[in-house]
């Protein structure tokens, strides 16, 4: 049975790196909303396509705070990596619009928001689970590894072939008609 | 201590942002970037419960969204490359020949 002072600075040292964590989590989700309202708010498109790429890298981040290092990286990879170019190539392609946005009434944007307010609400209201996970799975390669090749490995081979599809159209789609 | 609702509410925010983008803007490369975001925040989801119940699963189905997500992109962004060949404008309300 460990004395009273020992318990209470065991109490301390947990609360303090508690606290540090849950500013670490305010401030990488703040950059996530921001960089993603910055992405619809954008007058260039160009700037909303790098705003894209921070929120990607922040969400990456918040997926290295859930466990997930495996999908951080593969995150960081596809989405800041690929779709970010496929995008700027995209976006360099195309000439730019002088950005008429449709003009949201005001009311109805007032009913969205206050139904958002209401799902986060509904959402927090819920007795999901108030403690912090016990076992927390480790998304090391190996753990995804043992689950993608064993139980998963069927959606692993469709997924091959919807990835070949997709470069196969994507390609078809893209490339200029021969000039006859 | 940071619970699922943390994660649950950056996920709802995050969707909400992106599906008022979704509906407010007409160039069709910024629908896409907003269906982007709207998939992230379905990710965040299904990580943040994948980590609360101690299932692996849920990282899994993150990474084949990712790789559909990818793929739908790919796609997207040729079929937009095609109008913008085709119609010399990608403004969502302009391209309008199948209207009767």
């Amino acid at each position: 049975m460990e004395s009273t002072a020992l318990r209470r600075k065991k109490r301390q040292k947990r609360w303090k790196k508690l606290n540090l964590e849950l500013i670490i989590f305010f401030a990488v989700s703040f950059v996530t909303l921001t960089s993603a309202v910055l992405v619809i708010s954008a007058k260039e498109i160009f700037h909303s396509a790098l705003y894209l790429a921070v929120m990607f890298l922040s969400i990456a981040a918040l997926f290295v705070m859930l466990n997930a290092e495996f999908l951080a990286a593969v995150q960081i990879l596809v989405y800041a990596g690929a779709v970010i170019v496929l995008m700027l190539f995209a976006i360099m392609l195309t000439k730019r619009e002088d950005e008429k946005e449709r003009r949201i009434p005001l009311f109805r944007g007032f009913v969205s928001l206050l139904f958002l307010l209401v799902l986060v609400l509904y959402i927090t209201r819920i007795d999901w689970w108030n403690y912090a996970p016990k076992e927390a799975p480790v998304g090391s390669v190996t753990a995804i590894g043992m689950l993608l090749f064993r139980e998963y490995v069927l959606p692993f081979e469709v997924i091959s072939l919807i990835l070949l599809a997709a470069i196969i159209g994507a390609l078809f789609l893209a490339k200029k008609e021969a000039v006859e | 201590m940071i619970t699922i609702y943390h994660y649950l509410a950056v996920s709802t925010i995050l969707f909400g942002v992106g599906t008022y983008g979704l509906l407010k803007t007409r160039n069709a490369i910024k629908i896409l970037m907003c269906i982007e975001i709207m998939l992230n925040a379905a990710n965040i989801n299904l990580v943040a419960f994948s980590r609360y119940t101690g299932e692996l699963s849920g990282q899994i189905f993150v990474t084949f969204s990712i790789c559909i997500a990818a793929a739908e992109a790919a796609i997207g962004l040729a079929i937009i490359l095609v109008i913008y060949r085709l119609y010399s404008t990608i403004e969502a309300g302009k391209i309008d020949t199948m209207k009767w």
